[in-house]
């Protein structure tokens, strides 16, 4: 039986074996980030009027580089949770989002050396990245002043195809070794999304089970969502204090506005954040393949 | 890997121009455009009549069925707001009076101080309903309790009497079978919804299907799709089903009568229409027999409210309630200003002798009801 779950293993595996003989490892970046600040939301099914209070979101980014440097893979996950109160402070709203995209990106970049992955000393500064991705955005508002109707909360269910991109500029002085400043953003262009009839109560849609005019083709005439983050990726070490860190820190600020005008139902979010994050990078290769490498390399977006 | 250094260079040159350029044009121009509606709204005196008059201008139901000129309203107090309005109080009248002219008893402005309503649905009605006679002569100290339902059953006539005062009381499915298990022997049911308000449709529904032997239709439901006054969605079908595996209740053998008053408003009238929907259904017996059930409505005329209702807010924190979704019996025909008691069932309470005698009219004419048309086999009720 061993025997036989050996030879299956090795029929299945063996050719991804052999290719990724053949590779280098191609550096992976992690952000962790934590984003805090203030917002406005207002969907117009609960109520007219418009909510500003404060948010926090947790958000992981996950960008891998492709075998010939030019593609790049990113991810991104993020679940974030805001309250607002209206001008006067007589009702509060609560929203909540859980967003995750997959994009590949064209990279335009020659920073790094495709096969020994070091970072050439003549290099631009400059990488700049583009491309389309996949995602799905789930989110709720709850409004407390009317918690008890039949209308407390509503939900946004929306599968996306959109753009995203980026521009890195990577500082070359000693001083500044390590340091970069990136901007990216992100935008859906054409996807499907879930909104409310008008007028329609969720008893009517979910427990009477009437779907009609529920489901809606989104693109820019209906929905309209960009998140702008511009950020610091700051080596701890440059820092003299924190020479035996080799952590990087992320300090930015991020930009978030989306609207949905879907069954003359009307919404809004907008939010500027600060942003304080953790970059972490590495290569996923063994001990093997790390003989291949001098040392590892520093760029990787 | 050979790379051409010079051509990749043009190459990545213009490449990154060109994505830069469509990046930040991408930012500016969708960011420009979007914050503009993120505006407070006015929270003027004016500015809360308008909002007011606006949420129920694009969100309120019945404004064809009860003939309601909305604009014609609109031209009536606007121009108060000009000189005389001055005060948040004198707002709340303004908005108290535009209620009125609606007639529905689903429309409330909550304000921190008073609440804006329509009630003349019941207090221009007699009560038909004394609290304390019931709880002292019909149901006493050792009634049943559970789910928000009081239940007992007389010994005089075997007649199972259930008390259930709010419809916001949730039931659950072994609630009910416990309940229609301790009383199954009893010749008949009376269940007392008067000065019933509402509550959950789904309570509603959750206690009407242990009476309904197949799937019924017993209404439609309509909902806004814009914002003109007859802007509805095509009418979506109601139906009851009874529960599988779960107590049921025989209204072929032994009747049910619901008890009902002016007071009976909203999830209690929609009650009411589902019942009146089993009425007349047909149940077969152990033998295969078709027999009709028996629903019967006593009382008064209820109060209706077939409106589902929404809520907003209003830019100055003021709640505001209004019916939103028209709901329709089976025939379509509405339901909102309330539901009639069965032939013969009109009943109204004589308060002299309720009070001398202790006598519930409403109650011993549904009892008498039951005695005369029971079918279920004569036996010593279990329990009081």
């Amino acid at each position: 039986m061993k025997r036989f779950i050996y030879l299956t293993w090795t029929i299945l595996f063996l050719p991804l074996h052999l290719l990724a003989q053949d590779e280098l490892p191609r550096p992976v970046t992690n952000i962790l980030s934590l984003r805090m600040g203030q917002g406005k939301m207002r969907d117009t099914y609960l109520t007219p009027l418009l909510y500003t209070g404060s948010g926090i979101s947790l958000e992981g980014q996950r960008w891998r580089m492709h075998r010939n440097l030019d593609w790049t893979s990113w991810q991104l996950a993020d679940i974030a949770f805001s309250t607002g109160e209206d001008h006067g402070h007589d009702s509060e709203a609560w929203a909540g989002r859980l967003r995750y995209r997959y994009g590949i990106l064209r990279r335009w970049s020659d920073s790094l050396d495709p096969l020994t992955l070091d970072i050439r000393p003549e290099s631009s500064p400059w990488s700049f990245y583009l491309g389309p991705y996949a995602g799905i955005d789930l989110g709720f508002d709850y409004n407390l002043k009317i918690a008890s109707s039949n209308n407390p909360a509503t939900a946004r269910i929306t599968t996306n195809l959109g753009a995203a991109g980026a521009v890195c500029y990577r500082f070359q002085t000693p001083a500044a070794q390590g340091m970069r400043v990136m901007l990216q953003a992100h935008a859906p262009l054409l996807g499907m999304g879930f909104c409310p009839e008008y007028g329609a109560s969720y008893y009517e849609t979910f427990y009477l089970d009437s779907s009609d005019h529920i489901f809606h083709f989104t693109s820019l005439h209906n929905q309209q969502d960009l998140d702008v983050q511009l950020a610091v990726d700051f080596p701890l070490a440059i820092i003299p204090w924190f020479r035996s860190f080799d952590s990087v820190l992320r300090l930015g600020g991020s930009y978030h506005i989306e609207t949905m005008d879907i069954n003359d139902i009307t919404t809004r979010y907008s939010s500027f954040e600060f942003v304080i994050g953790w970059v972490y990078q590495y290569l996923p290769f063994s001990r093997r393949k790390a003989s291949l490498l001098k040392r590892s390399p520093y760029d990787a977006y | 890997m050979h790379i051409d250094n010079s051509k990749s260079s043009r190459v990545a040159y213009g490449s990154r121009l060109a994505s830069l350029y469509c990046l930040l044009s991408f930012i500016f121009c969708l960011s420009s455009c979007l914050d503009d509606d993120l505006m407070e709204q006015d929270d003027s005196l004016r500015g809360n009549f308008e909002a007011f008059w606006q949420t129920l201008d694009q969100h309120y139901c019945f404004f064809d069925e009860k003939g309601v000129d909305w604009d014609g309203v609109h031209r009536k107090y606007a121009p108060l707001f000009d000189d005389s309005i001055k005060t948040q109080f004198e707002l709340f009248n303004v908005l108290d009076e535009m209620i009125d002219t609606l007639r529905d008893g689903h429309i409330d402005v909550y304000a921190p101080f008073n609440i804006a309503r329509y009630w003349s649905w019941y207090e221009d009605y007699p009560n038909n309903y004394d609290d304390n006679l019931v709880r002292e002569y019909y149901l006493g100290t050792n009634y049943w309790y559970t789910a928000g339902m009081q239940y007992v059953m007389y010994r005089r006539d075997s007649v199972a009497y259930v008390r259930y005062s709010s419809f916001n009381s949730a039931i659950g499915a072994t609630n009910l079978d416990y309940v229609l298990a301790l009383i199954r022997n009893a010749n008949g049911l009376i269940l007392d919804i008067r000065n019933n308000g509402g509550g959950s449709l789904a309570n509603a529904v959750t206690l009407a299907e242990r009476f309904a032997t197949e799937k019924t239709l017993y209404g439609y439901i309509r909902h806004k799709v814009g914002r003109g006054h007859d802007d509805f969605s095509k009418p979506e079908p109601l139906y009851v089903e009874p529960p599988t595996d779960r107590m049921m209740w025989n209204a072929s053998k032994r009747p049910v009568v619901i008890l009902t008053n002016r007071h009976c408003f909203s999830a209690a009238n929609n009650f009411v229409q589902i019942m009146r929907a089993l009425d007349g259904t047909m149940t077969p017996d152990s033998l295969g027999i078709l027999l009709p059930k028996m629903i019967k409505i006593c009382g008064d005329r209820t109060g209706g409210g077939s409106g589902l209702p929404f809520e907003s807010v209003l830019p100055n924190g003021w709640s505001m309630r209004f019916s939103a979704c028209p709901m329709t019996d089976e025939n379509g025909q509405s339901t909102e200003s309330g539901i009639d008691p069965s032939p013969g069932l009109k009943v109204d309470m004589d308060s002299l002798s309720a009070f001398q005698n202790h006598c519930d009219d409403i109650i011993e004419a549904a009892r008498q009801y039951i005695m005369e048309h029971t079918l279920a086999p004569r036996k010593e009720p279990e329990s009081e």
